[in-house]
């Protein structure tokens, strides 16, 4: 132990006592969280210059260019849809938006986004922007249509209800009637318009010539019979004329009667219809605007809230630090020390290979842990509480990426011979691990085995474990299998810098 | 046997072969000088002692133990130093000491009292705290010496370590190397500087062509060089032929005005010379003699082709 602690003590004090690997040791890190965490700390999109085209444009138009102007966009109108293009090529504007001319929600149009696609990261923040732009835009405008056929609705179903117990007093109206008219034509059937008087003229003459008296009371009473019977014929006259009547009165009763018949049907078919449209209206649930303008809403949640672009880009910054920072002093410290004129009479000291390993495992620790200390000392003013609540797991995964990528370094120097090829090598592995993580492009974009193989990727899996704790503050359970993909890399490291570091003595 | 004994010692990196049939005895409290030209084998050979390399063939012993089998003992008991200075730059004096001491296994008590001692004989003690960049090249390779040393070693390995130092410089390290061995430290050491090692080594080995050509004294060495002497005759008249005919001189050369005399009793043949010098009434101008240095005996040795000039040995 006592010699580990002499040779860790020598690099640290052959470290610090070179001014600029102490300046990149201790300012580095504070100096990129700074940095970072100016640039990073906000949820807004800066600078971005949207340029736009159409050969006429309508006040919808002008309507979605200020609502970028709103969201921070820059706008360029640009003269035409090839100079817009040729912009993006030179950089002037990073997306053309063209508007057909007079765009406007009744003849409706497609707005054409014209990206460049080697900038992936810019055109996704952009399309998406954009497209919830015109998607509120295009929202707001049917929304006003739909309010206003909404509206009408109301309208019909609030008249509909107002008059339907005006035809319900018609229906009953009508019905009275009908009911009135059949009493008339019972009273008026039960009218007896009918005469007989001959036969009761002819007994009353027979009973008068029984009369005892004379003839000439008989004559004087016949001739008063007949004066009554003409009177009577006249009456009979009279009788027919209003049996007549009463007949045609009968049949314009029916008549009516008929059409009131008629019309009660028409009334309670109308009744039925208003009160089937009125139940129509009823019955269309969604009376909500936004939702008969756009059914199926989307609407992307952020699981973690109020966090900006630094929260986000934190893990990725934090294992990135560690795995360039590690890889690079890690090999930098085994390419010194193997280069150096005192290499070899280390070697014969009776110190075994393993505690220099051990001691040089742990100077490179040293320094990344007050690194990381930095770093995370800056980082505690930014999210203190994101911190502080998962601080064990933030020391513990840190330490555990660290270890893989210095073992990492430490294998790249003792393979490599010069300090040249062996920095060269850890910035080419820096760069595969960056580009087959989830940081540029997303892993699952990869083709299948590809894609499967990357997931193993230490950058990948110490990145993920990161954020999983930084973003969610995931406890350790969770995360077991991602800290056994580590450990076994650790393992597998380990051996491999053994027989390097013999590999590498041997060459001496 | 020797503290070191070599014996039938093969080594080759893949097929190339760079010693073979290396013999050698190396004893106790010699200052003990390999030397041969670059990339004879030198320093394989000096990691082959120190157990740094194995041997592809035969057995490098040390006390009568194979080193393979005693690595840590040697480490312990051996001490290092390349041609090149090897400490930390940007670590003090006092830091190296200490950064070595721990690596040999010594407690701290145990450093303080080797590093005053060690410090003193090397004459840094007056430079503990200066940053080991910041030392002269003399200090510097003292230094070197100082940390090889810090663990009392039983053995002293140097390679080259005059190499690149100024004469001044090579005669304070000379100087320093004498002390250690004077202090009973056993010193192997390599150089081509011939003279460095003549002025050090009580023995030599000469490595030729992957193997041990000859070891022995310098003394031993010179015995096997046919032109042993040199005697350098200037006389007045510039005329020889007497000298040569009556003193009987076979081997002479004529330098300018100058005869030189190849001759293995200088002394013999000098008197001889005056007194024909006398009889003849000549004018003597200058006459000096010279012993072959260890140079003119290594590349008489080593030189192709002329091996009827070396005795067998």
């Amino acid at each position: 132990m006592v010699k580990a602690f002499a040779i860790i003590k020598k690099n640290l004090k052959l470290i610090t006592r070179t001014k600029s690997s102490a300046l990149i040791v201790v300012l580095g890190p504070l100096l990129l969280i700074l940095l970072i965490g100016a640039a990073f700390n906000t949820a807004n999109i800066y600078g971005i210059r949207v340029g736009t085209y159409s050969e006429s444009y309508s006040s919808l138009t002008n309507a979605v260019i200020d609502e970028l102007h709103k969201k921070r966009f820059s706008t360029v109108k640009i003269e035409s849809v090839d100079v817009c293009i040729e912009s993006i090529e030179q950089g002037i504007v990073h997306v053309c938006a063209i508007f057909p001319p007079d765009l406007s929600v009744k003849d409706g149009g497609d707005i054409v986004f014209y990206v460049d696609n080697s900038r992936l990261n810019l055109v996704y923040i952009v399309l998406d922007t954009l497209s919830s732009i015109v998607g509120t835009k295009s929202e707001e405008l049917s929304t006003q249509l739909t309010k206003t056929l909404i509206d009408a609705l109301d309208t019909a179903d609030k008249e509909i209800t107002d008059k339907q117990s005006l035809l319900d007093a018609l229906a009953s109206d009508a019905s009275i009637t009908d009911k009135k008219l059949d009493a008339l034509r019972s009273v008026w059937n039960e009218v007896d318009l009918e005469s007989d008087n001959g036969s009761s003229f002819k007994v009353l003459e027979n009973e008068v010539s029984k009369l005892p008296g004379s003839n000439e009371s008989k004559d004087t009473v016949a001739g008063l019979i007949e004066k009554v019977k003409r009177e009577l014929k006249k009456k009979d006259e009279s009788l027919i004329a209003s049996s007549t009547a009463k007949q045609k009165t009968l049949n314009e009763l029916t008549n009516l009667k008929q059409v009131v018949e008629g019309n009660i049907g028409y009334i309670a078919s109308l009744d039925e219809s208003a009160k089937k449209v009125s139940q129509e209206i009823k019955n269309v649930k969604t009376t909500s605007i936004s939702k008969i303008v756009s059914p199926l809403k989307t609407r992307i949640e952020p699981i973690t809230k109020n966090k900006t672009h630094l929260n986000y880009v934190f893990p990725t910054l934090v294992v990135l630090i560690i795995m360039f920072v590690s890889m690079m002093l890690a090999s930098t410290l085994e390419i010194k020390e193997k280069t150096a004129k005192v290499y070899f009479k280390n070697f014969i000291t009776p110190t075994s290979d393993a505690l220099f390993i051990f001691s040089n495992f742990v100077t490179n620790l040293i320094i990344i842990v007050l690194q990381l200390a930095v770093l995370f000392g800056v980082a505690l003013y930014f999210f203190k509480d994101q911190i502080l609540s998962v601080v064990t797991n933030i020391i513990i995964i840190p330490l555990i990426i660290a270890t893989v990528f210095i073992l990492l370094g430490m294998v790249l120097g003792n393979v490599f011979r010069s300090e040249e090829t062996s920095t060269l090598a850890v910035i080419s592995l820096g760069f595969v691990f960056l580009f087959f993580s989830s940081t540029i492009l997303p892993i699952e974009s990869l083709p299948g085995v590809i894609g499967k193989i990357a997931t193993f990727n230490p950058f990948f899996v110490g990145e993920r474990l990161l954020n999983q704790v930084l973003l969610f503050q995931s406890p350790l359970q969770p995360l077991l299998p991602s800290l056994y993909i580590l450990g076994g890399y650790i393992v597998g490291l380990i051996i491999l810098t053994v027989v390097t570091k013999k590999i590498a003595k041997r060459r001496m | 046997m020797g503290l070191i004994d070599l014996r039938g010692v093969k080594k080759r990196f893949g097929r190339k072969v760079i010693l073979e049939g290396v013999d050698l005895d190396i004893r106790e409290k010699d200052i003990f000088g390999i030397i041969g030209v670059n990339g004879s084998g030198k320093t394989t050979l000096l990691k082959l002692l120190i157990g740094f390399y194995k041997t592809s063939h035969g057995k490098v012993s040390y006390k009568g133990k194979n080193i393979s089998r005693i690595v840590k003992k040697v480490h312990r008991e051996f001490g290092f130093t390349s041609q090149e200075s090897s400490f930390y730059p940007k670590l003090t004096v006092k830091e190296n000491l200490f950064y070595f001491g721990s690596l040999y296994g010594l407690h701290n008590d145990e450093i303080r009292t080797n590093m005053d001692k060690v410090l003193k004989l090397v004459e840094l003690d007056d430079v503990k705290k200066v940053l080991a960049e910041n030392l002269s090249g003399g200090m510097q390779r003292r230094l070197d010496l100082a940390c090889s040393m810090i663990h009392e070693p039983k053995v002293l390995v140097l390679d080259e370590p005059t190499e690149d130092l100024d004469p001044l410089l090579r005669r304070e390290i000379i100087k320093v190397i004498k002390k250690i061995n004077k202090l009973g430290t056993t010193v192997i050491i390599t150089s081509h500087l011939l003279d460095d090692i003549e002025s050090l080594c009580n023995r030599v080995a000469i490595l030729h062509h992957r193997k041990v050509m000859k070891v022995g004294s310098i003394d031993d060495l010179r015995k096997l060089y046919d032109r042993e002497e040199e005697i350098h005759l200037e006389v007045e008249s510039g005329k020889y032929e007497r000298i040569i005919k009556f003193a009987k001189l076979k081997d002479v050369e004529c330098v300018g005005s100058k005869l030189i005399v190849y001759t293995k009793d200088a002394e013999k043949t000098l008197h001889l010379i005056f007194h024909i010098i006398e009889n003849d009434n000549e004018k003597l101008v200058y006459a000096d003699v010279k012993k072959p240095n260890l140079e003119e005996i290594f590349e008489s040795l080593t030189k192709e082709g002329e091996s009827s000039v070396v005795k067998k040995w």
